[in-house]
């Protein structure tokens, strides 16, 4: 009960806080499109007035895109080296917003709805920074003992299924593998989010005397914070099989404007909904750290 | 040849046997209706090996029976060991073969052939080996016509295996394996290659009496057909092979093997899968039905009765080899859980055995013309893959991503062109990279090219001929490029020339279109049109133009391509709307085929398409950094 009231709780926060949303798309938007232009450029210019282009209404004609890759070869090469150095700051940038909109969050539990005032937001975003950065760099190592042990998994699974086994029977290993894999890796994603709970409700800097209490909170009341993070997950993966499924039946509908049109509003549309399910994850995961610490 | 074979056995051991008697009948029945009648047989063996799979030992004689079908006399004998390859890392095979170097300085990697004694029909010969390669010196000169049996005691060391053959503990795997003869060509020189790591092989057909001692625990198969199979009173047994017009004798075996036997129109098709992989067995069944069938049909019936497929232990390109009547496919264990819609499994297996016809059946040179077996066969995969699975999306077919067999050849090809010609000896290109592509991608292409400049008619006729006249022949280049202009009717220098001897390339580009309105008495309006080409290679070949209007009209030129640029002129009724060179795209390696059109008006919604698809994307991307950090 407390999971599925922290729950609709976070989402009716977030739907308060909708300003948050959109600085998280506008946010999202910029990068996109600085990662965009570049092979936009590359792409007008080979494709917009050539007949055959029409192909790519139907979906990716590989013929013409080998060519595509080929010719612009070495701009290929600096466009990769661009989108490094964008994803880079795009991170750092993110890790900068996420004070603001942990802090904005968190101001609404305490105080209720607020109006947005910008001089706020980028206030915690700045005074969270570096504590949000040393946490990221935690969750880093967090991901990469994640992925070892998930590997050793993987390994076991493997060494099981080298045995004499059907088709159904290996894919039926490889999901299983894939699954343990993604429950290890959203450990250490929801721990992050705890440490940053516990930065931004304790105002204690350190890393390592918040690590500790964290970690105890988590082992304390591992089934509903464990279950919470599965149920935003679960709703989200559910999310992104509909949306799948709508945008393929949207692509091999040939050439049609109108769809082509649609398919850009619902991927736009798709996209708003993940900035807003994002806040929904921290909010949701600090109504449920209240009310715990509410019910101690 | 087998009865005199036979005889030849039975002497030896000096037992009549009744049931070998009645097998020589069967054989006789089943060969005779095969052989041609001008097929000879040159290079002849009768072996009998020990595998000592502790010791990873194979020991044992050898009898090759070996006739000079040259115009000369021939005082030296030379024959291949490729084992060899595999003794030490400063061999030529180590020094090429760029990682593989390092595991060849470990023990359990190295491999040899020890020669223990040499006898002809003279006595007993000296002998001398260099590397990969053993000369015998005859004491009387070998004329033309005239037949030499040499006896060969060996004893052969067998590499834990990292390329063509070996063993990976209990699994054997082993192709050109024991002492054997070079070709002789008719003019007397021999085809005595080291052994290179882009070298395959080239070898003399022949008969070929097997006989291999090993645990009674080993499942064991290899090419041809086994005539005689006894348990020994070592807790060993001995399997006899006999094999007819085959150029390798190979043979995998392993107490792991799974046999499961499928008849496929005729042919008794053996897998022996290696535990875990006996899944795949549909997947290998379909492959095995529609190279049988299509190659059948398009080349030729499959001379043998028997087929085997064998598991290997080793990744990849190097686990997926060809022998005569044996193929080896590499374990799934590389590409784990392949989804269905990647038809890595399936590509391989057809390119093994359409192998069968043009490395086992055509049998070309393949150190120097490697391309004469190995484009023909991937070009023949193609065929397969685009009658099995569509002309479009044939190997990846995911996810709405459609790639064909064209579109992987066409990528590395594009991104190294310039670099070598198709024809030239396999160890003289750049690099096994400039080699594969080349040789299997650039030349598929190029089969292609043709086959789009004359017909599917007329590139089947001319194949089938191909194989008709020169299976069991070793045809060249020249032998290929003959009979196409004899059956194609067409004169075909410059296309052999510019394609296959040469780097040239080929990119046809519309640079520029316009419409400019005639003055005119008449009512309605009259435009002069021009479409300005460029060829920007140096391959000359004559394309087509495609003009349409705005009235809907299309009108069809061809352009010599001779000069380096062309403007094309005509009066028209409408102003043009676009022009694309080579419209049905017949030159399938033209460099850039997003040069070859131009419209009037831009083509906004395939771009708006890529623009809202990537900016998705993009966002997509970053989200994902936004959930994780």
């Amino acid at each position: 009960m407390v999971i599925w009231e922290a729950f609709r709780n976070g989402i009716a926060r977030v739907w308060e806080n909708k300003i948050l949303v959109l600085v998280l798309f506008l946010f999202k938007l910029l990068f996109a499109f600085s990662l965009l232009l570049p092979a936009y450029y590359m792409f007008s210019r080979t494709f917009s007035f050539l007949p055959s282009s029409d192909n790519f209404l139907k979906g990716y004609d590989f013929s013409l895109l080998l060519d595509f890759f080929t010719y612009w070869g070495r701009s290929i090469g600096l466009y990769r080296m661009l989108f490094v150095f964008i994803f880079l700051i795009s991170v750092v940038g993110y890790i900068f917003l996420s004070g603001g909109l942990w802090g904005g969050l968190f101001q609404h539990l305490k105080e209720g709805k607020q109006r947005f005032k910008a001089e706020k937001f980028f206030g915690d975003s700045g005074r969270y920074f570096w504590s949000f950065f040393k946490i990221f760099l935690f969750t880093c190592i967090g991901y990469l003992l994640a992925f070892i042990l998930g590997m050793v998994i993987f390994s076991l699974i493997r060494a099981i299924a080298g045995k004499e086994l059907s088709v159904s029977g290996h894919i039926l290993f490889f999901a299983a593998g894939l699954v343990i894999f993604a429950v290890i890796f959203m450990w250490a994603d929801m721990w992050g989010d705890y440490l940053r709970i516990f930065r931004v409700t304790s105002e204690e800097k350190k890393l390592r005397t918040i690590l500790k209490p964290s970690l105890k909170f988590i082992f304390r009341n591992f089934g509903r914070a464990v279950l919470l993070y599965y149920l935003l997950s679960l709703i989200l993966l559910g999310t992104l099989i509909a949306y799948f499924g709508l945008s393929k039946v949207l692509h091999f509908i040939p050439g049609d404007k109108l769809l082509i049109l649609s398919l850009f509003l619902l991927q736009q549309a798709y996209s708003l909904f993940r900035s807003f399910y994002r806040l929904v994850y921290y909010s949701s995961q600090l109504v449920l750290f209240d009310k715990l610490h509410e019910l101690r | 040849m087998i009865f005199r074979e036979f005889l030849k056995r039975d002497e030896m051991n000096g037992k009549f046997r009744p049931i070998r008697f009645l097998l020589l009948v069967f054989l006789c029945g089943v060969f005779s209706s095969q052989v041609r009648a001008d097929y000879a047989p040159i290079a002849s063996y009768k072996i009998d090996v020990r595998l000592d799979d502790k010791e990873k030992t194979l020991s044992g004689q050898e009898k090759i029976s070996f006739l000079n079908t040259s115009e000369r006399s021939v005082d030296t004998l030379y024959l291949h060991l490729y084992l060899n390859a595999f003794s030490s890392n400063s061999t030529i095979f180590a020094k090429e073969s760029g990682s593989l170097k390092e595991l060849l300085k470990k023990e359990e990697y190295k491999g040899y052939a020890k020669i223990r004694t040499v006898k002809t029909d003279f006595g007993e010969v000296g002998y001398n080996i260099n590397e990969t390669v053993m000369n015998i010196s005859l004491p009387r000169p070998l004329k033309p016509g005239q037949e030499i049996i040499l006896s060969i005691g060996f004893e052969l060391k067998v590499p834990k295996i990292i390329f063509r053959m070996g063993h990976d503990k209990e699994n054997f795997l082993l192709c050109e394996w024991f002492p054997k003869m070079a070709v002789l060509e008719k003019d007397g020189t021999w085809k005595n290659f080291p052994f290179h790591y882009s070298t395959e092989f080239f070898s003399d057909f022949g008969t070929y009496d097997v006989s291999i001692t090993l645990p009674l625990k080993y499942i064991i198969d290899g090419t041809g057909y086994i005539t005689s199979e006894k348990k020994n009173p070592d807790s060993t047994r001995s399997v006899t092979f006999h094999a007819e017009k085959v150029h390798d004798f190979a043979w995998a075996a392993s107490p792991d093997f799974k046999v499961r036997k499928v008849n496929i129109n005729g042919v008794e098709v053996v897998f022996l899968f290696l535990p875990g992989d006996l899944y795949r067995l549909p997947r290998w069944v379909k492959g095995a039905q529609a190279t049988l069938k299509y190659c059948g049909t398009h080349f030729g019936k499959y001379p043998y009765h028997k087929l085997v497929i064998a598991d290997s232990r080793i990744g990849l390109v190097a686990g997926a080899a060809e022998s005569p009547m044996f193929i080896t496919m590499p374990p799934e264990s590389e590409m784990p859980f392949m989804p269905q819609g990647i038809r890595y499994d399936q590509w391989v297996i057809i390119h093994e055995l359409v192998h069968q016809w043009w490395y086992g059946i055509v049998a070309s040179n393949e150190a120097e013309e490697a391309w004469l077996d190995e484009g023909m066969t991937t070009y023949t995969t193609r065929k397969i893959m685009e009658n099995e699975y569509g002309i479009k999306g044939n190997v990846i077919d995911l996810w709405g991503i459609k790639i064909s067999d064209d579109n992987l050849a066409k990528l590395p090809y594009s991104a190294s062109v310039k670099v070598d010609p198709i024809v030239k000896p396999a160890w003289e290109f750049l690099s096994p990279g400039s080699y594969g592509v080349n040789v299997y991608y650039k030349t598929s292409l190029v089969l292609d090219l043709l086959e789009n400049l004359v017909g599917k008619g007329k590139m089947g006729s001319f194949l089938k001929e191909y194989f008709d006249r020169y299976q069991f022949k070793h045809p060249k280049t020249e032998d290929f490029k003959k009979l196409a202009e004899e059956v194609l009717a067409q004169n075909l220098d410059s296309f052999f020339k510019d394609w296959f001897y040469d780097t040239k390339t080929c990119d046809y580009e519309v640079k520029k279109i316009k419409s400019e309105e005639i003055e005119n008495s008449k009512k309605e309006k009259l435009y002069e049109t021009t479409v300005e080409l460029r060829r920007n290679g140096d391959i000359i070949m004559p394309v087509d133009v495609l003009i349409e209007l705005e009235n809907g009209e299309k009108i069809r030129q061809t352009w010599d391509g001779k000069e380096k640029w062309y403007k094309l002129k005509i009066d028209t009724k409408a102003k043009i709307k676009s022009a694309i060179v080579d419209p049905e795209n017949k030159i399938v390696l033209d460099l850039n085929v997003n040069n070859n059109g131009l419209s009037n008006k831009p083509h906004r919604w395939p771009v708006f398409k890529f623009f809202s698809d990537y900016l998705f994307w993009m966002e997509s991307f970053v989200q994902w950094m936004m959930d994780f950090f």
